[in-house]
């Protein structure tokens, strides 16, 4: 217990790091520095349709359900994400291959669900 | 009487977690022998997403403990358990995880549906096979990039990549029909194509 509370300072230190640092393979990225990209999902489609990420580069999206769970699932950019009904989720990405990729929702939402997809391109 | 088993997809159980499905044909997953085969019914829709779950996979573990590796078993299934087009959702997140289980065994075949169209594929020992559908058709998906988009309804030929339509029972004469209708698959082509048909059907139903 002694020794914990010895090195609580630095640990509390550390940890204040790790949030405000985004680690991104061998580069480090400050919170504030990493653009933020608003998707809203509402049965059955995605808004916005499409957009456009650089390879290498980290953003954030932050994903909205005006209605039911959605899902957001994409494996080649390793996201796989739940939307709980009216909430807001958020996820870093970095991609780390360049591409023309579709991102669908992957939790049941009704008759439509199957065409419920957007495009994510990356430069 | 023939005994009917049903399997569920994700449009009759994806959105209440089954209960109503369950209410009308039973349970979701289930397993049940017979003439010397061994059935299992496995459920990778109920929980909205495509995956089977853990306390599925232990039911299967379980069921399948008591069979030599050798027992001819037959599972049925509703989307692939393998990744055959993950962006068009034609596959089961824990798919690997169920056919861990499976592969122990040498004469064990999959019959899933989900895809609307043929398929064949092969995991190890384990045989896959989807049947065409009754409504409407997906392509190919080896020959498509981006999102999936149902093949294009041709009124001319309204049954065309479709599956089988009738069922004799024992060679008997008298096939059983299947109650449906070229309207039916023409309201879900048009559903599948973006008219939203099948909505306009139901707001304005017909006099």
């Amino acid at each position: 217990m002694y020794r914990v509370k010895q090195f609580a300072p630095a640990i509390i230190f550390a940890l204040g790091l790790s949030t405000s640092l985004l680690f991104t393979g061998t580069t480090r990225v400050r919170a504030e520095d990493v653009p933020v990209i608003d998707i809203t999902a509402k049965r059955f489609a995605f808004s916005p349709e499409k957009i456009t990420l650089k390879k290498g580069q980290t953003v954030k999206l932050r994903l909205h359900s005006q209605d039911v769970t959605h899902g957001f699932f994409l494996r080649p950019l390793k996201l796989d994400e739940e939307i709980p009904a009216g909430q807001t989720v958020e996820v870093s990405v970095t991609p780390q291959a360049s591409g023309t990729f579709t991102t669908i929702c992957d939790h049941f939402c009704g008759a439509n669900h199957g065409n419920m997809n957007m495009t994510i391109v990356v430069e | 009487m023939p005994i009917i088993k049903c399997v569920p997809g994700e449009h009759d159980a994806g959105l209440d977690s089954g209960a109503l499905y369950r209410e009308f044909f039973g349970e979701t997953y289930y397993s049940f022998d017979h003439r010397g085969v061994h059935f299992i019914a496995l459920d990778n829709v109920t929980r909205a997403k495509p995956e089977v779950g853990a306390q599925q996979l232990a039911w299967l573990q379980k069921d399948l403990a008591r069979f030599p590796k050798t027992a001819p078993i037959v599972v049925f299934t509703h989307r692939p358990l393998f990744d055959l087009r993950p962006d068009w959702e034609w596959f089961t997140s824990d798919g690997d995880d169920v056919m861990n289980v499976l592969s122990a065994y040498e004469n064990l075949t999959v019959l899933y549906g989900h895809i609307h169209r043929d398929d064949e594929h092969q995991t190890g020992p384990v045989h896959h096979y989807a049947a065409r559908s009754l409504i409407f058709a997906f392509p190919d998906p080896s020959g498509v990039a981006g999102p999936r988009k149902a093949v294009p309804f041709d009124k001319d030929h309204p049954f065309k990549n479709l599956g089988i339509r009738t069922v004799s029972f024992h060679g008997k004469s008298e096939p059983a029909s299947m109650p449906l209708s070229i309207q039916d698959v023409e309201l879900t082509a048009r559903e599948f194509q973006g008219s939203n048909g099948v909505h306009q059907f139901l707001k304005e139903p017909a006099v």
